[in-house]
């Protein structure tokens, strides 16, 4: 697919919209307006999957795509993929105020990967080379040695907390960030990752909690390639 | 235009993935341009011994299904200026791919550099199949022991069976002073048994436990012997025409001394 | 010293024992004959052999088989009469 095209196609579970990749908004929403337009409210009443794929949308820009396809064309948006990286969601839904938040209770191992569309709690560790992968907060009571994905839709306010945060790579819409090369074996203890200025920082979890500013410990993380 | 070169055993462990990771380097810090491939797909560990986990974002199985163009997903070498890991997919399995896939892959990657080296997964099965789609030539890995010479004869059947021309073979951990006892087959044994030509021998070394430990190659460190050794074999992979020299015992404190008083027991 | 004793007693080391069996189980995985290759074998013998005796055919058995030194075509070839004299 060209960068900033639409691709409107059926599939078995009804309309597909795709979205290619590419930075320009503007030109994205023309498109999607124009393929849109061409089929004159043909689908009305269709349920509509809406492929963000690797696509970075902000939360109002998703919103207002939506709203092109619901409102000014009668569909209803159904579910909204980014692509593969939520695809194989499947935690039990515990609904809490926000976002929705899903609960793993299990170790993820090597090859294993969990996504899931809101937060995602894991009581449980995550060994290198396994993936936790969510569109809000990812929070892991037990060791996180893998890959951790918040705000895998570009929410920039998400974190990831761990028991015991020694991850191979953090990454936070779309930043990435993986543990400075001279790391020292850090603190034991919670500690929370998060944007800040551009750049994923990890802080102990008790002081945020405790609001100090004192005993902050920041370490900026290099920005992967 | 680059080469394509298939490092394969048909036996796991034998050290295929310490062996594309040392001569990837060796041939990176020889100034060459080199792209190491990890084709185990579903059990990826170049990455780890090249001390590049932490840098993944996208794999081979993103390239090939389009999510990703083939430069996201190169890592470039911390160390080596001229050194590129295209990691395999850890969240996937060997059916991911074909090997028509492969050899397009294969094509692009060899207009961009001078060595592009396959690790192949263990086994003959898909992942083998597709580590050998596109490439122009192979290496077989054994350790002198019966299993992995065994299964490096099924593999030479193999590669001949997909038209390959004639591999080499890289005879990896060969501890000499068995050899001397002649508790372990040697180089000629194995030659006389595999009937291939022989493109180098690695002694048993220590320092690649450490090295892999660390993620560091051993040809980077100079007092490393099996370093040392894929240093040469780089060197003959790129024409240079460089002696094999069978490796021998170090005698130890003893030996030198049972030698000097005149004791030795063999000869 | 027991390996002096051994070396001066003409003991092998374990890598003649190695190389030994290596060889002895390449000959059977080289000789992994196709049922097809098989069956042309079956065959060319048949001919061969029918002209110095009559053969029963269903009889006729041809196989790789294995022991512990060595790799043997065996075959069972039930012989139904012999011919009196060779004639071609």
């Amino acid at each position: 697919m060209r960068k900033n095209d639409v691709l409107i196609k059926g599939t078995k579970e009804g309309i597909l919209v795709a979205l290619g990749e590419g930075d320009d908004y503007l030109a994205l929403k023309r498109r999607l307006e124009e393929r849109l337009g061409s089929f004159a409210r043909f689908f009305t009443g269709t349920e509509v999957t809406l492929e963000v794929g690797r696509r970075h949308l902000t939360p109002s820009q998703l919103r207002e795509l939506e709203e092109i396809i619901t409102r000014e064309h009668g569909m209803r948006v159904l579910r909204v993929r980014p692509g593969r990286v939520l695809e194989d969601a499947g935690p039990e839904k515990v609904p809490v105020e926000g976002r929705p938040t899903g609960v793993v209770k299990r170790t993820l191992r090597s090859g294993q990967r969990v996504a899931y569309d809101g937060n995602l709690v894991l009581f449980g560790d995550v060994h290198p080379g396994a993936e936790v992968v969510a569109s809000g907060d990812v929070v892991v009571l037990g060791s996180l040695y893998g890959v951790a994905h918040a705000g895998a839709r570009g929410a920039e306010d998400a974190v990831v907390a761990a028991l015991r945060l020694r991850p191979t790579q953090i990454r936070i819409g779309v930043h990435i960030g993986r543990p400075p090369e001279d790391d020292p074996p850090g603190e034991e203890g919670p500690e929370i990752a998060r944007v800040r200025d551009g750049q994923i920082v990890v802080e102990r979890y008790a002081a945020m909690k405790m609001g100090g500013q004192a005993e902050r410990r920041e370490t900026a993380w290099a920005k992967s390639s | 235009m680059g080469e394509v070169i298939v490092i394969t055993s048909g036996k796991g462990g034998v050290g295929k993935t310490t062996t594309t990771a040392n001569l990837g380097a060796a041939l990176a810090s020889m100034g060459r341009r080199v792209c190491l491939v990890d084709a185990d797909i579903g059990l990826r560990n170049l990455d780890v011994v090249l001390g590049l986990e932490n840098r993944i974002v996208y794999d081979l199985v993103d390239v090939v299904e389009g999510f990703a163009r083939l430069k996201q997903a190169l890592i470039k070498d911390k160390r080596l200026e001229s050194l590129y890991l295209l990691p395999a997919a850890q969240t996937k399995d060997k059916t991911a791919v074909n090997p028509q896939q492969m050899q397009s892959l294969m094509e692009d990657l060899k207009g961009e550099f001078d060595f592009v080296l396959v690790d192949s997964p263990a086994g003959i099965e898909q992942g083998f199949r597709n580590a050998i789609a596109g490439a122009g030539r192979a290496v077989v890995v054994a350790t002198p022991e019966v299993s992995s010479v065994r299964d490096a004869d099924r593999i030479i059947g193999l590669l001949e069976a997909a038209e390959l021309p004639a591999p080499s073979l890289i005879v990896n951990r060969l501890r000499p002073q068995m050899v001397r006892k002649g508790d372990m087959m040697g180089i000629d044994d194995m030659i006389e048994i595999l009937a291939i030509e022989l493109l180098g021998v690695v002694p048993e070394d220590e320092s690649i436990v450490v090295s892999t430990n660390r993620g560091d190659p051993a040809v980077l460190a100079p007092s490393s012997r099996a370093g040392q050794a894929f240093r040469n074999i780089a060197r003959r992979l790129m024409g240079e025409d460089v002696p094999v020299l069978e490796p021998v015992a170090d005698e130890g404190f003893f030996g030198r001394l049972r030698r000097l008083m005149g004791l030795r027991q063999e000869g | 010293m027991f390996e002096l004793l051994g070396r001066l007693f003409g003991r092998e080391g374990s890598k003649d024992v190695a190389k030994e069996r290596l060889r002895l189980v390449l000959v059977h995985d080289r000789s992994q004959m196709s049922p097809q290759l098989l069956e042309n074998l079956k065959n060319d013998l048949l001919r061969v052999i029918g002209e110095y005796m009559e053969i029963e055919p269903e009889g006729f058995l041809v196989d790789l088989q294995t022991n512990e030194n060595q790799v043997a075509l065996v075959a069972n070839i039930p012989v139904r009469r012999m011919k009196r004299a060779f004639t071609k």
